[in-house]
């Protein structure tokens, strides 16, 4: 699967739109991207603006109308999404449509869907130079609303707390994006300032979609917004040394309790190890065969779910569990033995195999979904022509030898353990 | 002896046969994709708690949870092997979930497509569980119970089900309780299992790349090649309501700082065709869409008066045995919610629904349809629910584009009083 790049000459510079064609879908995704670097300010009101704005637009400046018009549209999707990428910041504007094909002669939905998206983005309702206080109240509200839902899912919540405390000094706990006392703060001031340095940041278009060149660079003429940048800092090495493991707890009235792990590598993308490390947590948390999997759920029933998770940008690594409080300082121990195993060169021949297969159907599989594809072409957006093909990526994971995947245990340090406690009985539950 | 169902206008053909032990067997050929998936599903789920075994004569009644116990055992072969592990061998991801109403084993893959469809068959076919395995996994799923009891969403949604019925087996947890999978026996297990894991009440679809001849005949070897005991048609016992709901209101404290609310409206059983049944399923749907999406102006003033959020929701089920709506939402102002939305649902019995929202959501269906067309997963669905049903899976697309306006009516009596219950979830101690 080919990325092209169009370069789209503006007014005031050049528009980026990488765009891969496919067939494969009956729908076409599409949008604008704005790039920042990842910091603390007007991340908040980045968050208000994404939902803010894809709610209406001046041709259509009731959220019901809008949502009405987009209905008729063959329920045309606009969306928005904040997401970091290293020390990136994303903030994206997206269509999802129904190609033309479907829908008979001269619908020419795509042009019609960006179209609103220009209009989504550039022509919101104001009133004297300001967004309306009404829609922000609301949106703030809306937000806050949603912050202190993420309490109701407690692994979510478990891990939130791994974050914000593992990283409390480092840029990393911005992923969370905001806490409801922070919302309260933004005034239609600083919402302003926001959407203006957000339109002015380096925009990239992208298109996924059996769609041609000549009709996306039709469709994005509208767009006023430029990409200026190119070289962002897509991996984040920042750190804390730490002396000891940080061990927090905190008790709620749940039935199970919630053991969270934090782990540093120092491996991130690019670096020698960085495949080897893939494979690592293949092997020690990520799949059904790993070893945490077997050790915890199979052996010692103690878990319904163990799982590790890599963070490539970071060079952390995550693992999340859902025990009973009395287990644990023994899955803690289950958990040491092993990474200690891994260190002292125990490297499971089945295992090593399995995992390296697993990441090479995973890596192909991503082709057959929109999300997966857009992945691939947010990559090449980073990499550019350095960007590997498929079969040379899985020739890495291939060439991965198990001394390295040794090597990667014998980096990884522990640095927190969050525990959420439940402190219910089964007997509440007879 | 494939036959053939084609569809012109999405360009789709699917492939179809019975073998002689009856099960049914459904292939599609996907342009372009590399992935292959694979379901293996049983005409099996949490209700079916009440049948005559195959060895029996009369009904017996198992503890609540089976269906989902007997999938986790399945998974266990021959030589203490973990059949998730024999489709890692293949470079393949495996799966399984239990519902209502069926239990399903699928995998998805880029290679081996032939192995890994006769290791579905003969994993499912062949399991190998013992008496102290099963005693083995009754930790493992407590955990899993544990984990989906401290979820709102799903204590709201139990709670509601609960509220609306007084006998159907749907009052119980898919998984059952803390205590009844302890009553699990492997006798039990072993007798659902040779019930209900038949060929004949058994689907395989195959979505993907392969050619479907070939396919077929290797799932035709490798079923002639097993022996299962002559087929009876199993009897099962449903406690089928009709739309009074048996409690109208109640609640539950639980670690949440915002309450959940939720209002449930109880569909009551009607004999009727399986595409009757799909038809009102989607007329709800448009229906909650037209009065409680973010194109309503009921949805707007509520939204205006902070009683919603982005945690409102919706969802609709109408089923052979059971239907439901429900409306949730986590909301301080949870008494408001449940009054607003109760009068709400109450006035579309008697509205006049305006012909141009009709039109418009009768797009909505269709587009939300085409969009689900891009994963494989959508087709192994409609194909096997479909298939369960006796349905071409191209009707089932066909019935949204052959909605009326008129068969609005079939659904607008659902909306009375003695069918709604409201549950709701609340935090612990006081409210702040």
């Amino acid at each position: 699967m080919k990325t092209t790049k169009i370069h789209l000459t503006k007014p005031n510079g050049q528009l980026d739109i990488y765009y891969i064609k496919t067939t494969k879908f009956k729908t076409i995704a599409a949008g604008i991207i704005f790039q920042t670097p990842l910091s603390e300010e007007y991340l908040v009101e980045r968050s208000l603006l994404t939902s803010l704005l894809t709610k209406r637009t001046k041709k259509y400046p009731k959220e019901k109308n809008f949502y009405l018009y987009l209905k008729e549209l063959y329920d045309t999707a606009i969306s928005s999404q904040l997401s970091p990428r290293g020390l990136v910041l994303n903030a994206g504007f997206f269509a999802n449509i129904i190609h033309d094909k479907y829908l008979g002669p001269d619908v020419e939905l795509f042009q019609k869907a960006l179209l609103i998206l220009n209009d989504v983005i550039s022509d919101p309702v104001m009133v004297d130079g300001f967004f309306e206080e009404e829609s922000i109240k609301q949106e703030k509200k809306l937000l806050i609303d949603d912050l202190k839902s993420m309490y109701n899912n407690k692994a979510l919540f478990a891990n939130m707390q791994l974050i914000k405390n593992m990283f409390k000094d480092e840029r990393y706990r911005l992923n969370l994006l905001g806490d409801p006392s922070v919302v309260e703060q933004v005034t239609k001031e600083s919402l302003k300032e926001a959407y203006e340095q957000l339109l002015s940041s380096s925009a990239i278009g992208f298109v996924i979609g059996d769609v041609d060149e000549e009709t996306i660079k039709k469709a994005f003429a509208p767009f006023a917004f430029v990409t200026t940048q190119k070289d962002f800092s897509y991996l984040d090495l920042e750190t804390t040394n730490r002396t000891e493991v940080q061990e927090l707890k905190e008790e709620q009235k749940i039935a199970q309790s919630t053991l969270c792990l934090g782990y540093r590598t120092d491996i991130r993308i690019g670096d020698s190890l960085y495949q080897a490390m893939r494979v690592f947590n293949g092997m020690f948390g990520k799949y059904f065969h790993s070893e945490l999997y077997k050790e915890i759920r199979e052996k010692n029933s103690l878990a319904y779910y163990i799982s590790s998770e890599y963070a490539s940008r970071k060079g952390a690594l995550f693992i999340t569990s859902g025990i009973n409080k009395e287990a644990y300082s023994k899955v803690l121990t289950l958990i040491s033995n092993v990474l200690t195993s891994f260190q002292e060169g125990n490297v499971d021949e089945e295992n090593f195999e399995l995992t390296k297969k697993a990441i090479i159907n995973n890596m192909i599989e991503a082709y057959d979904q929109q999300t997966g594809i857009y992945r691939e072409l947010l990559f090449f957006v980073e990499q550019q022509e350095r960007r590997k093909n498929l079969e040379e990526r899985i020739k890495e994971i291939e060439n991965v030898t198990k001394e390295e995947v040794i090597e990667c245990s014998k980096k990884i340090r522990l640095d927190t353990i969050f525990f959420l406690e439940g402190t219910n009985g089964d007997e509440e539950y007879a | 002896m494939l036959k053939k169902i084609t569809s012109e206008k999405f360009q789709e053909t699917i492939y179809t046969a019975t073998l002689k032990n009856g099960l049914r067997v459904f292939l599609m050929p996907k342009e372009g994709f590399v992935k292959t998936y694979g379901l293996f599903v049983t005409n099996y789920g949490s209700l079916d708690n009440e049948f005559i075994p195959l060895d029996r004569n009369e009904f017996v009644k198992v503890p609540a949870g089976i269906a989902h116990f007997l999938e986790h055992k399945v998974f266990e072969q021959e030589d203490n092997k973990d059949a998730s592990t024999l489709f890692a061998q293949l470079g393949a991801d495996a799966n399984a979930y239990t519902s209502f109403t069926e239990t399903a084993y699928l995998f998805s893959t880029t290679s081996h497509v032939l192995e890994a469809t006769k290791l579905l068959l003969d994993f499912v076919q062949k399991p190998h569980f013992t008496e102290e395995s099963v005693e083995a996994e009754v930790g493992i799923i407590e955990q899993e119970l544990k984990m989906y009891m401290d979820r709102p969403g799903t204590a709201l949604m139990q709670g509601g089900l609960q509220m609306m019925y007084k006998e159907n087996t749907i009052r119980n947890d898919i998984g059952g309780t803390l205590q009844s999978i302890k009553e699990i026996t492997y006798q039990d297990l072993l007798r659902c299992y040779q019930t209900f894991y038949h060929p004949n009440n058994m689907i395989f679809v195959l979505v993907g790349q392969f050619e479907p001849e070939e396919v077929l005949q290797t799932i035709i070897e490798n079923q002639e090649a097993k022996s299962f005991p002559p087929f009876k048609p199993i009897k099962r016992r449903y406690y089928l309501e009709n739309n009074q709901v048996y409690q109208a209101f109640g609640e539950k404290q639980m670690a949440v700082i915002i309450p959940r609310a939720s209002v449930n409206l109880k569909i009551g059983y009607e004999e009727l065709s399986p595409l009757e049944i799909i038809k009102r399923d989607f007329l709800l749907q448009m229906v909650g869409d037209i009065y409680f999406s973010r194109g309503s102006d009921f949805y707007q003033q509520l939204k205006k008066d902070g009683i919603i959020n982005n945690s409102f929701s919706f969802t609709s089920a109408v089923h052979e045995l059971f239907g439901f709506f429900t409306l949730s939402c986590d909301t301080l102002q949870y008494e408001e919610f449940n009054k607003r939305i109760k009068e709400k649902l109450l006035q579309i019995r008697s509205e006049k629904i305006p012909e141009e929202a009709f039109a418009r959501m009768k797009k909505v269906q269709f587009a939300r349809m085409i969009r689900q067309m891009n994963s494989l997963e959508f087709w192994a669905n409609i194909i096997h629910e479909a298939g369960f049903k006796n349905l071409d899976p191209f009707a089932i697309i066909q019935t949204i584009e052959e909605l009326k306006y008129e068969d609005l009516r079939l659904i607008q009596g659902f909306f009375v009083e003695k069918a709604i219950a409201i549950y709701q979830i609340m935090p612990q101690g006081d409210l702040t």
